[in-house]
């Protein structure tokens, strides 16, 4: 699935869906324009197994001209990716995760001024993170990553405070962290440091969490984020990340990055 | 000629796509980061010009007062680049747990200025070839190597000793 909109700026920088003179009113008008607009600028796609015979549904209600409504059953709803032009949206299912059929997830995404898009949270994940200790917590570990040169294979005291982080919150440390990460509060470096760590920490309890953290990560807008999600997959060493770090060499723009992801896939599919 | 390699972080070092024809992008300013002075020294290894000694210097370096096994990443280039900039490559004690390598292919950079750094990181970073060695062959090459006694276990750190089981 694939549906387009003009994402000129316009009003003062702040992006639009569509001409406010020109709002669709409905979803089949607003699919209408989307598929009609001239300047291709908004991409949302859904990626979906076809083996699982799985049939996704992705509804969009216009809200404002600023903002639109997404619904699908196709679980979660990732965080928006920028690659310039045009603006992506990516949607995906984890097979083995989560059963997709049995869920459904709401988000919008919202313009702001300087071509920046936000995506809100799913509502089932904002009721997980109702809890804002976690976020605190997190805060205070990416202050103490300031100053910390990053070194491959080397503790470091950011490290050491992330592993104890989510093993003292379990998967609320992980979606504070999943907050953190896609929706780029924290820097790609801190992001993709956290990422290789978050594959280090022995604790089930938390183990489908960063593996699901970690195959969303692959599409960052980020390329040091996308390379420590998949270092991360790598450590894992998870076959059920195969059909995802499939999708991400393809669709990966940087050459050097996609050779790194192919070998960490055959590495995936030789454990098979 | 030898080659020399050093320890990077390789997606700091990624060169933008240009068309054919296109002049060379600039020099980003984040690949000097991996470039930390000593005493205004560098450290690199010589890497043979048939690179025979190129998997054992990496395991070397991978074993190196890390903590956790983790990929790899490097770059490697021609040793001439440093005779270019007419600087000094003089031969040192390495700090690795292989002390034949140590002995046998440590050098340091003579840098001496920051122009002189920033012409070698610009140099090495127009012309050097990156690789990345994969966390499972470093396991096993790690375990391969202190098996056959290049490497002797108790010169690793105890986090890695125990995330290696030696």
């Amino acid at each position: 699935m694939s549906v387009s909109a003009d994402t000129t700026l316009r009003h003062g920088g702040t992006p639009q869906f569509w001409p406010e003179s020109n709002s669709p009113t409905d979803l089949e008008s607003s699919k209408r324009w989307f598929l009609e607009a001239n300047k291709a600028s908004l991409f949302l796609d859904a990626w979906t197994l076809p083996s699982r015979g799985f049939k996704h549904q992705v509804e969009i209600t216009p809200i404002s001209p600023h903002e639109i409504s997404i619904t699908t059953n196709i679980s979660p709803l990732v965080s928006a990716f920028e690659y310039g032009k045009p603006f992506s949206v990516s949607l995906f299912s984890v097979p083995g995760l989560i059963p997709p059929e049995k869920v459904e997830w709401t988000s919008r995404i919202i313009s702001r001024p300087e071509n920046v898009w936000m995506v809100s949270e799913p509502p089932s994940a904002t009721r997980q993170t109702q809890d804002t200790v976690p976020d605190a917590a997190l805060e205070n570990i990416v202050l103490s990553a300031r100053g910390i040169r990053f070194e491959d294979g080397m503790e470091n005291d950011f490290s050491r405070r992330l592993v104890h982080f989510v093993s003292a919150y379990g998967d609320r440390a992980v979606n504070s962290l999943n907050k953190a990460i896609l929706d780029r509060k924290i820097s790609p470096e801190i992001a993709s440091e956290a990422l290789t760590w978050l594959a280090r920490v022995k604790d089930p309890r938390t183990y489908e969490s960063r593996l699901r953290l970690l195959i969303k990560a692959l599409l960052s807008p980020s390329s040091q984020v996308r390379d420590g999600a998949s270092l991360g997959l790598a450590l894992l060493d998870d076959p059920a990340a195969i059909p995802w770090t499939h999708l991400a060499v393809q669709l990966e723009r940087n050459k050097e990055l996609r050779e790194d992801m192919a070998k960490v896939l055959s590495q995936l599919e030789s454990r098979r | 000629m030898p080659l020399l390699i050093r320890k990077i972080k390789k997606r700091k070092w990624d060169k933008p796509e240009v068309s054919p024809g296109a002049a060379d992008p600039p020099v980003p300013a984040e690949p000097v980061g991996d470039f930390c002075t000593d005493n205004n020294e560098i450290s690199v290894w010589l890497i043979e010009e048939d690179k025979a000694n190129l998997a054992r210097v990496v395991t070397a370096l991978s074993g190196a007062k890390t903590t956790n096994i983790s990929h790899f990443d490097y770059a490697i280039f021609d040793s001439q680049i440093v005779l270019d900039l007419s600087l000094e490559l003089k031969t040192t004690t390495g700090e690795s747990p292989d002390d034949e390598a140590n002995g046998k292919w440590h050098r340091d950079i003579v840098v001496g200025t920051a122009d002189n750094l920033c012409a070698l990181v610009k140099n090495i970073y127009n012309t050097c070839a990156k690789e990345r060695v994969p966390a499972t062959d470093i396991r096993s090459n790690l375990r391969k190597a202190i098996g056959s006694g290049q490497i002797t276990a108790e010169r690793l750190t105890d986090q890695l000793r125990k995330d290696l089981s030696v």
